[in-house]
């Protein structure tokens, strides 16, 4: 028993001194974009990486959901004759949950994990090290590009992902018989522009989230290869526990 | 950031140039010329000094109680054998590393007060060549030498391209600009690393291992290149080898480390003399001595 709770003290005090590490590398990261230190041809790369390169799996994702959102809202709908609800429904569940979170765990999955590889590489060939010899923050070179673009890039695809999860959602509707004309009406009617303003919000938490998880998971690996698949695993799970933990926040917080 | 007054120079304020920091003390080592603390040293002619430092990690103790001082001009070789600590030494001359006690000094300043941003404008000073060469991987070999130049300066690309092309020729590599990293021999990484070190002309170069792995006559021609900037320019150079060979063809100033400690430290002449057993097995080489007494002691 006495086991048990010093190994919860550790876990508690390892994982406030993490959450304090990625303050600071937030507050140093802020630092160098207050200063405009930022190395555009690398920026730019990491919008088409973290961007464009994530947006065909993001549209899948974000249209299944809407499809099984719609294909069960609808099967419940039909038996209490609120079909018109449909639209208001599909749409608003996607702006405020479904696309900014779907979304922030999939770019976490694919773009955060290749991040936390290539920086955990440069970190153990010491090519991180190089960085700092030659005189180059690794925070300037390496963090700021890709929290960067995540900021710019999160956000942009999680509109993209609502309004396919809305498309989703409608081409399923029309196939269980309700028209086309209905469910956007009814989307029309419900959905707040609070409510994308509210999701986007999220998505840029979650794009910081990323960004600093995987860049420092990145840096802090230990060990050779073996370390770098360790890290790169790591920090998916950290990273989707952290968007998981702080969607329940925000939500609280955005949507009172 | 902490403020300039803050800031310590060598020695502190108050004491004159030629006065002897007090903490500055021997240690264990066995000095054969005048220690740092004998010869007073201040920032101004030693760009490098290291104050009694520790450094370990967790538990175990890396570097036990260094002091030693690098003169402007001077080559300074540090020999021992691997896992000795040289490369420590040089990490934490460069600040890749944090002593866990006693002070570094870089150029009159002391690395412990100094903030991040003012290190890196005293690490631009330096150049430092790696043993594994830390090559950008994902950049051609003419970016990875141009990186410091494009980071640090406002050249234009045509002079950064002729500079590129300078340092390239340098060290045997003319036109390989345009070659991936992963294109290259060892040796030829390596060379690409010295370049790259060398492309913001520094006043003080560090080498970790810079011949091994390379063939006898590329060896030969690093060598010549560290003497040469030494004769034309002025560069001040620290050498990590375990070849005593390199220690007698250039240093100034050989230190020898064993197990984290300074045996001894002095010209390649006085050290080579030493009446130190382990000393005498380093420097020439010998299978037989105290060293090899120690592991058939262990087995």
């Amino acid at each position: 028993m006495k086991g048990a709770v010093l190994g919860f003290g550790a876990l508690v005090r390892d994982a406030v001194g993490y959450l304090g590490h990625l303050l600071m590398l937030l507050a140093r990261t802020i630092s160098y974009l207050g200063r405009a230190q930022v190395n555009r041809a690398d920026s730019m790369t990491q919008l088409a990486l973290s961007g464009v390169n994530s947006l065909p799996i993001v549209l899948i994702t974000a249209v299944a959901s809407g499809m099984v959102l719609s294909y069960h809202s609808i099967r419940s709908a039909l038996a209490v004759g609120a079909e018109s609800l449909i639209g208001g429904l599909v749409v608003v569940a996607a702006a405020r949950e479904l696309a900014p979170v779907l979304t922030a765990v999939v770019v976490a999955a694919k773009y955060g994990s290749a991040v936390t590889a290539e920086v955990a590489t440069m970190t153990v060939t010491e090519q991180v090290d190089a960085l700092v010899a030659l005189g180059v923050s690794p925070i300037k070179y390496l963090v700021v590009p890709r929290f960067l673009a995540l900021t710019v890039m999160l956000p942009t695809i999680t509109l993209y992902a609502i309004g396919t999860a809305m498309l989703g959602g409608m081409a399923v509707s029309n196939w269980m018989g309700i028209r086309n004309i209905e469910y956007i009406r009814s989307a029309a009617d419900f959905l707040k522009f609070s409510d994308i303003t509210g999701g986007l919000l999220k998505s840029l938490c979650f794009a910081w989230i990323i960004a600093l998880v995987s860049c420092s998971q990145g840096l802090l690996v230990k060990g050779g290869a073996a370390g770098v698949g360790r890290s790169t695993t790591l920090s998916v799970v950290i990273a989707i526990t952290l968007i998981y933990v702080s969607d329940f926040i925000l939500t609280v917080i955005i949507f009172r | 950031m902490k403020s300039a007054s803050k800031r310590e120079s060598f020695p502190p304020a108050g004491q004159s140039p030629g006065a002897q920091p007090a903490s500055l003390s021997v240690g264990p080592a066995v000095r054969l010329t005048p220690s740092p603390e004998v010869a007073g040293v201040d920032g101004s002619t030693h760009p490098i000094i290291l104050e009694r430092v520790t450094y370990a990690i967790g538990r175990k103790t890396i570097l036990k109680d260094i002091s030693l001082a690098v003169g402007k001009g001077e080559i300074y070789v540090v020999m021992g054998l691997s896992g000795s600590g040289k490369t420590t030494l040089l990490r934490l001359m460069i600040g890749l590393a944090k002593p866990s006690r006693g002070r570094v000094w870089l150029f009159g300043n002391d690395t412990s007060a100094l903030s991040e941003e003012e290190l890196n404008r005293l690490r631009r000073r330096m150049g430092m060549v790696f043993q594994y060469s830390a090559l950008f991987d994902s950049i051609t070999v003419g970016r990875n030498v141009a990186f410091p130049l494009r980071e640090h300066t406002h050249l234009s690309r045509a002079e950064i391209e002729r500079v590129v092309a300078q340092k390239l020729s340098q060290v045997g590599l003319p036109g390989t600009e345009n070659l991936l990293p992963t294109q290259l021999s060892g040796g030829m990484k390596k060379r690409v690393g010295v370049a790259r070190a060398l492309a913001l002309d520094p006043e003080v170069m560090l080498y970790d291992e810079p011949t091994s792995g390379l063939d006898t006559l590329y060896g030969a021609r690093i060598n010549r290149l560290i003497l040469e900037l030494r004769q034309r320019l002025g560069v001040t150079s620290v050498v990590v080898t375990h070849d005593p060979e390199v220690a007698r063809l250039m240093a100034d100033c050989v230190g020898v480390i064993h197990e984290g400690t300074m045996l001894a430290e002095g010209t390649p002449q006085q050290v080579c003399s030493s009446e130190d057993g382990l000393v005498q097995q380093l420097m020439h080489c010998r299978p037989e001595g105290p060293l090899a007494l120690d592991l058939l002691i262990e087995k």
